[in-house]
Order: structure tokens, then C-alpha cells, then sequence
């Protein structure tokens, strides 16, 4: 073997070597905890590194605030259910309109409570961090097409790109 | 035909009408002792091969290095920004009803 393709081995290998070096170095792994499926607060516990005192209070607020969005939940599934039931057997448009209205009411009542709990985590963590957390939550949950009638097929009046919508 | 192998009269001819023009090469001499001299100076040992190309072989190594170092980089700040997003979706969808309830429907 010519020595010109030993030195492009032992090259490639050291090349090699520190690419995946770069690799290890700059990687930074998910904490195990944020590895677990339920822990939702993981991305706020690890992006902003809050205090204790802090994160036990964003803690208390978001688990208070999940019975709201289930109980949420159940009002939005229900008056979507209502709207495809008197949909099914052709109701009069005044009783669709009533439970459009009705459904577009509890969208927005919604909205206007996830909205409030944002900011008041927000305010919890205060500062420019909690302009940060602002900056990146709200256009998430405001991505979604709140404006739209609310229809049984949330897909079509969903603007959300989430993958598993598509 | 009959040919006469004894015509006087070809010699003369020839060398009258058949002029080779020789181009001398100055460089004849000096090229070929270059090429010897090259064949002498070949190296025995890899290290003298290293000494003798070390500029080519640094600067291919260095930017071999650059190379997959940038792209080790790259690949680990991708991976680590998918993450963060993963997580980011995670707990907008915990605050969410709307996306729990579409969560919930795609299942």
C-alpha cells in the first residue's frame, strides 16, 4: 500500500473521531425525567432553571390548571358532539346556528382561560424569561384557528401543523 | 520491375533529397537527472513520506477535521433543537384543550 492512502486512512479516522466528538460535545441529552412521557413541565423546568420556590409554584398552578383543561376538553368534545348529532339528522339551521354559537362560546372561553394561565406562569417567571416563555407558548396555542366556526372535524378548522393531525 | 541493388546513382540521391532535421532539446540532460535524483530522494519510511508532503497533508487533514467537525456540530444542534420542540409540544398540548381534544380524535 502506498503511503499517500495510509496517510488518507489514518485522515479519515482522525477526521472521523472528531466529528463525532463535535457530536458528543455539543449534544446535550434529554434529562431522564424529560424522557418520561408525562412530564409535561419538563421543557419549563429545563429551559428557564428556575428556583425551587418558583418551580414548585409553576408546578401547583399547572397541575391545578390540567382539571380546568379537562373539564375544558369535555366541554369542547361535547358541544362539537352536539353539533354533529343535529347535524346527522338535519336540523333546523336555527338550532345548528344555536349550537354553533354555543360551541364558538366555549372555544373562546377556553382560549381566554389557557390564555390567562399562560400568563400567569409568565409572571411567575418573570422577567425576560417570562417574556421568552410568553414569546414562545402563545403562538403555539394562538396557532390554532380559534377564530374559525368551531366544526366537528377538527383537522379542517385546525391550522396547527402538528404531525399527528395531518 | 527489376531493381538494381548496385545503382551509384541512389546514394548521392538520397542523401541530396532525404534531409532529417534534428530539434536539439536543452532540457534533455537536466530533465533526466531530475528524474533520477526524484527516484533517489523517494522515502523509505512513512515519517520521511510525512516530511516531504507535510504542507498537502496538513491542510488535507485540517480540512478534513473542519469538515466533519462543522457537520458533527450540526447534526448534535439539530438533534437537540427536535428535542426541545418535542418538549415545547408536550406541554402546550398539557395547557391546550383544543389540542388535547384534536390529541385525543387522532387517536
Amino acid at each position: 500500500m502506498s503511503y499517500r492512502w495510509i496517510t488518507a486512512g489514518v485522515v479519515t479516522v482522525v477526521a472521523l473521531a472528531a466529528g463525532c466528538l463535535a457530536y458528543v460535545c455539543f449534544h446535550r441529552p434529554l434529562p431522564a425525567s424529560a424522557a418520561q412521557a408525562h412530564d409535561s413541565l419538563a421543557w419549563v423546568r429545563e429551559e428557564f432553571k428556575l428556583s425551587p420556590e418558583k418551580m414548585a409554584r409553576v408546578e401547583a398552578m399547572h397541575e391545578s390548571y390540567e382539571l380546568v383543561c379537562a373539564d375544558h376538553c369535555i366541554a369542547i368534545a361535547d358541544s362539537r358532539k352536539e353539533l354533529q348529532r343535529l347535524r346527522e339528522r338535519n336540523a333546523p339551521e336555527t338550532e345548528i346556528a344555536a349550537a354553533m354559537t354555543k360551541a364558538a362560546s366555549v372555544d373562546a372561553q377556553c382560549i381566554a382561560s389557557t390564555q390567562e394561565h399562560i400568563r400567569e406562569i409568565a409572571a411567575i417567571i418573570g422577567g425576560e424569561d417570562g417574556r421568552r416563555y410568553l414569546s414562545i407558548v402563545l403562538p403555539r396555542v394562538a396557532s390554532f384557528d380559534h377564530s374559525a366556526p368551531a366544526t366537528l372535524d377538527m383537522q379542517k378548522s385546525s391550522t396547527h401543523d402538528s404531525p399527528r393531525r395531518k | 520491375m527489376s531493381t538494381d541493388h548496385n545503382d551509384d546513382q541512389l546514394g548521392p540521391l538520397i542523401r541530396k533529397g532525404w534531409t532529417v532535421s534534428v530539434q536539439s532539446n536543452p532540457n534533455f540532460r537536466t530533465a533526466v537527472w531530475a528524474r533520477i535524483e526524484a527516484g533517489r530522494r523517494l522515502p523509505a519510511t512513512w515519517s520521511d513520506w510525512l516530511k516531504l508532503n507535510f504542507t498537502r497533508v496538513t491542510m488535507y487533514a485540517a480540512a478534513s477535521i473542519a469538515l466533519t467537525t462543522a457537520g458533527g456540530g450540526y447534526l448534535a444542534a439539530n438533534q437537540a433543537n427536535r428535542d426541545r420542540d418535542q418538549l415545547i409540544q408536550r406541554y402546550v398540548t398539557s395547557i391546550d384543550p383544543h389540542q388535547r381534544v384534536a390529541a385525543s380524535d387522532s387517536r
